[in-house]
């Protein structure tokens, strides 16, 4: 059953929702704090670019966890926005980088895979990781 | 989450914190905040222990950012020890690691820090 977070939650009280929920069987592997900033980077962007127009918005998180393989399934009401299409980080010097706009960019390095549609006035997110496979060694492009 | 930050040399040049818990869209602002108090006019060093950091997400890297941005701009730069590997991932991903100065440990930094305050005392 997936959980139902309202926008104005604090970051601490999701991930102790999520915690109390799931437990250590789904959630006691080297990747859950990438997943928290994950969900972290979701909550942030509802409350910045959905929760401002409304009066009262929530959505909604179901995680599936199956032989290592650990699914984050997003789901809120609201127009039509696709997470997948991340601009890449920037090459340019500090100096003349914006300073946002770095979200979108983490949670698709930090993901294996991402899979979005929209329906009924519905966006879904799916973001899958692999608990099972290192990432410690990975090289960042 | 909730951050902890606590302050563990200041000088008029540099800065050091030492963060515990999460740097994230609800705590970063409290760092944002700790920072524009603490530093100075001629601060040119600012230096994170991140030991006890759990995860960063993009609101946290933001005040690093802009924290970073400030530093270079006066000639200084930003430290940081101590980063686990996930927190380290999240700062490649993002391109600020070449801009960082990087230290494996808290002794390290603490030597690098007194060397500033030697300097200071000249």
């Amino acid at each position: 059953m997936a959980l139902s977070i309202q926008s104005n939650e604090t970051v601490a009280s999701i991930l102790q929702k999520i915690r109390d929920h799931y437990g250590a069987q789904c959630l006691n592997n080297d990747r859950v704090n990438e997943c928290y900033t994950i969900i972290d980077e979701f909550h942030s962007n509802i409350r910045e670019h959905v929760a401002t127009k409304l009066d009262r918005c929530q959505w909604h998180l179901e995680i599936v966890c199956n032989d290592g393989i650990m699914q984050l399934e997003f789901e809120y009401a609201g127009p039509y926005f696709d997470p997948t299409k991340a601009e890449p980080v920037s090459e340019q010097p500090l100096e003349s980088r914006p300073i946002g706009g770095l979200g979108l960019a983490i949670v698709a390095q930090l993901s294996d895979a991402m899979n979005y549609c929209y329906r009924d006035g519905v966006n879904k997110l799916t973001v899958t990781l692999d608990t099972k496979s290192s990432r410690e060694d990975d090289t960042c492009h | 989450m909730p951050l902890t930050i606590t302050e563990q040399y200041t000088s008029d040049e540099a800065l050091s914190l030492e963060l515990q818990g999460s740097l994230d869209s609800d705590t970063a602002p409290q760092l944002d905040e700790r920072l524009s108090d603490a530093i100075g006019p001629t601060t040119r060093v600012v230096a994170f222990n991140m030991a006890g950091v759990s995860f960063i997400s993009s609101a946290g890297l933001r005040v690093i950012f802009k924290t970073l941005k400030l530093m270079k701009a006066r000639k200084g730069q930003v430290s940081v020890s101590q980063m686990s590997a996930g927190v380290r991932k999240v700062f490649e991903i993002v391109k600020l690691m070449p801009d960082l100065t990087v230290f494996a440990n808290q002794t390290e930094m603490d030597e690098y820090l007194a060397a500033i305050q030697r300097r200071e005392e000249l």
